[in-house]
């Protein structure tokens, strides 16, 4: 029995839906599957550029504060998960766009998320992981015809805590969400988080979600998602890596209604020994549909970042419009990227594109900038920022640009952290 | 203002500049002509402090200073500005707030607070209506996809709101239509002052009825072969390089 089914067994009872029956065989088939395939090795192709000295070091050490404190005091549309728990107030409860229901007592319609049964679910690691493990999630959904903004911050006040969640958002015929994440571990160290989102935009909705991860670097990651966009939604996504030792991050889309459109847009700042392994795959399904996957990343001293963009155009999704985009900046001569854009096309009328770039700051540009008498390292902020640029244009929520470019000086002006032990 | 001795400079082991002198006092202004390769870009670098130069021997005096111990930013905030030959692009730098953090960091190192919005924009307003550049180029990124004599107007603006005490203009007519030489030259001129310098660098005496300067030196191979007055350059367009020697 390997190491993972130990951990299963040991803390079942702690473990969110264990008295469901088909989930408790699920999970079972989980598991055994593990056990025939052994652990994520760099033989697979898909595991190649990972950091495996972290994916296959599973963790299970859920916290020990079983009640919810009702003592937060945020509005209406913002929600906290505290050490792994889901605070849910009067306020949010008062949120007549937004209904939030608890994961564990929804799982009866929700069957189908954990039952996926195409390529992605039950082929994935650390999804699997996330099923066999979940601690806690809610279900969110969007009143239809309405406009909405949700927060959801996630803080640790423990140290060597884990956390297993999983979120299932559906955004409601013809509503918009914009829906801002922040994960933020100031006040513990040594955690790990799995992450798992799902996201269905129905009909004619519109999704903009922004993912601000500012975790310590003593803290791991694990954050996936997935999107299924129904005719004419658009999912528009960004996410801005700037913390964690070790981040894992996958998102996928499948464009199944036609004239849907997917962006994944991303920015990761490495320094230290940091780790950022990137994902992106859009699936087109149906007619007419566009994506954009364009991610950039800026790393220093010995960080490593991987990206690996896929486009995957079906033979019945004809116009598809499909563009990938990595651009790297190197600030160390110790920090590497591995890029890796991938297309697949099976329709023959198709605008499909990508490009990649890696390099270092460019000294003529440095030199212009300093001979106008700004310092070295201003020179180099500044085209480091104008290098962020075409990546946060395409967001549209002001609110989150304003914070992120806050952090991204922060990460400019800041050295030294504590690292994972 | 600038003493430069004896100054040779190579590249990969290929001298540029010869033991090259050249005296340039408060007020003046000094065209330096020369054909193609004979270093004129070489020098205006090397006094701006652009890296990839060896230093062989020589030395450098501006403003009482030792310039080869002074960094790039700290030579330009002593008031040394360099209108580049071929300015770079900068894609995602925004011209406005990009000038006011060279203004603000020229104020800063003189120990004078950061210029006032309302004053600097008023600034931006009355100096590129001078050059004739408009509201829609000063949205865009630092030079990026403009025009060549869009960008040589770009430089002048520059150094128009930096108020430099020397100015290296380096090819600046290069690029600029008929109209836009007047009038680019009419930016120049009205910044002259009686405590500050030019250095004009270019291939056409056209220019230098514009701004008309006090030296005319010919650099050949890295030597200056000949020094005169506005008149050697009238002369120079007539003989060529080849028979002015
Ligand atoms: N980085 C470099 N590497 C190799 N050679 C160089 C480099 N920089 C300058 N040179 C050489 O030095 C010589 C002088 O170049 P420079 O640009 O100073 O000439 P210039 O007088 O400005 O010419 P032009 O009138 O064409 O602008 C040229 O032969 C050029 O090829
Ligand atoms: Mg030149």
């Amino acid at each position: 029995m390997n190491q993972i089914s130990n951990l299963y067994q040991k803390n079942e009872k702690f473990i969110l839906g264990s008295n469901n029956e088909w989930l408790t065989n699920l999970r079972n088939k989980i598991l055994e599957k593990i056990d025939d395939l052994g652990p994520p090795s760099k033989k697979n192709e898909i595991w190649k550029y990972s950091n495996l000295s972290h994916i296959n070091d599973t963790r299970y050490e859920p916290s020990n504060e079983i009640l919810k404190e009702n003592e937060t005091l945020n509005e209406e549309n913002e929600i906290d998960y505290i050490n792994g728990k889901y605070h849910i107030t009067e306020k949010n409860k008062k949120n007549l766009n937004i209904n939030f229901k608890d994961l564990g007592e929804s799982l009866i319609d929700l069957k189908n998320f954990f039952y996926n049964e195409n390529e992605t679910q039950l082929n994935d690691f650390v999804i699997d992981i996330n099923t066999i493990f979940l601690s806690d999630g809610l279900y969110i959904s969007t009143k239809e015809n309405k406009e909405n903004y949700l927060i959801i911050n996630y803080k640790n006040n423990l140290d060597y805590i884990t956390n297993y969640l999983r979120n299932i958002i559906k955004i409601n015929k013809n509503s918009k969400l914009t829906l801002v994440e922040n994960f933020n571990y100031e006040k513990s160290e040594n955690n790990d988080l799995n992450i798992y989102n799902n996201f269905i935009l129905e009909k004619d909705s519109e999704l903009e979600h922004i993912i601000i991860q500012n975790l310590n670097l003593t803290s791991r990651l694990l954050y996936s998602s997935h999107a299924i966009c129904e005719t004419n939604s658009k999912f528009n996504q960004l996410s801005c890596q700037l913390g964690s030792i070790s981040a894992k991050n996958r998102h996928l889309s499948n464009l199944i209604g036609i004239n849907s459109q997917a962006n994944h847009n991303g920015i990761y700042f490495g320094k230290n020994k940091q780790y950022i392994d990137n994902k992106t795959k859009v699936t087109h399904k149906s007619e007419n549909c566009q994506s954009n996957q364009i991610y950039k990343g800026i790393l220093n001293e010995e960080s490593c970042g991987v990206y690996l963009s896929n486009t995957l155009v079906e033979s019945q999704a004809q116009k598809t419009n499909g563009y990938q985009l990595s651009r790297g900046l190197l600030l160390s001569d110790k920090s590497k990227l591995y890029n890796k854009p991938q297309l697949k096309i099976y329709a023959d009328d198709v605008k499909c594109s990508h490009g990649s770039t890696i390099g270092a700051l460019d000294n003529n540009q440095l030199y212009y900038l300093q001979s106008r008498g700004l310092s070295e390292k201003d020179s180099q902020k500044l085209l480091i920022k104008a290098f962020c640029k075409d990546v946060l244009k395409n967001i549209n929520d002001k609110e989150s640009l304003k914070k992120i470019e806050l952090q991204i000086d922060k990460w400019l002006n800041k050295k030294n952290d504590k690292q994972y032990s | 203002m600038l003493e430069i001795k004896d100054l040779t400079v190579s590249v990969e082991d290929k001298i540029i500049l010869n033991n090259f002198s050249l005296k340039i006092n408060q007020g003046e202004v000094h065209a330096i002509m020369g054909p193609n390769g004979s270093g004129k870009s070489t020098l205006s670098n090397v006094l701006c402090g652009k890296d990839n130069y060896k230093i062989k021997k020589g030395e450098i005096i501006f403003k009482e200073k030792n310039i080869f111990e002074l960094s790039i930013d700290e030579r330009a905030k002593l008031g040394l500005f360099l209108a580049f030959q071929y300015p770079v692009e900068l894609p995602g730098v925004s011209i406005t707030p990009f000038l006011k953090t060279a203004i603000n960091s020229k104020l800063k190192s003189l120990g004078k607070k950061e210029i006032d919005s309302l004053e600097f924009a008023k600034k931006v307003r009355e100096a590129s209506e001078y050059l004739g550049i408009s509201k829609e180029m000063l949205k865009r990124s630092v030079n990026e996809g403009f025009s060549g004599g869009e960008k040589k107007r770009y430089e002048v603006l520059q150094m128009t709101l930096l108020n430099p005490d020397l100015t290296i203009l380096d090819e600046t007519d290069s690029g600029l239509d008929i109209d836009a030489l007047k009038t680019v030259s009419k930016g120049v001129n009205r910044l002259k002052r009686k405590d500050n310098s030019i250095v004009v660098i270019t291939h056409y005496q056209r220019l230098l009825d514009y701004i008309i300067p006090d030296f005319v030196h010919i650099l050949v191979a890295g030597k200056i072969v000949r020094s005169g007055d506005k008149n050697l350059a009238l002369e120079l367009e007539k003989k060529g390089y080849e028979n002015i020697i």
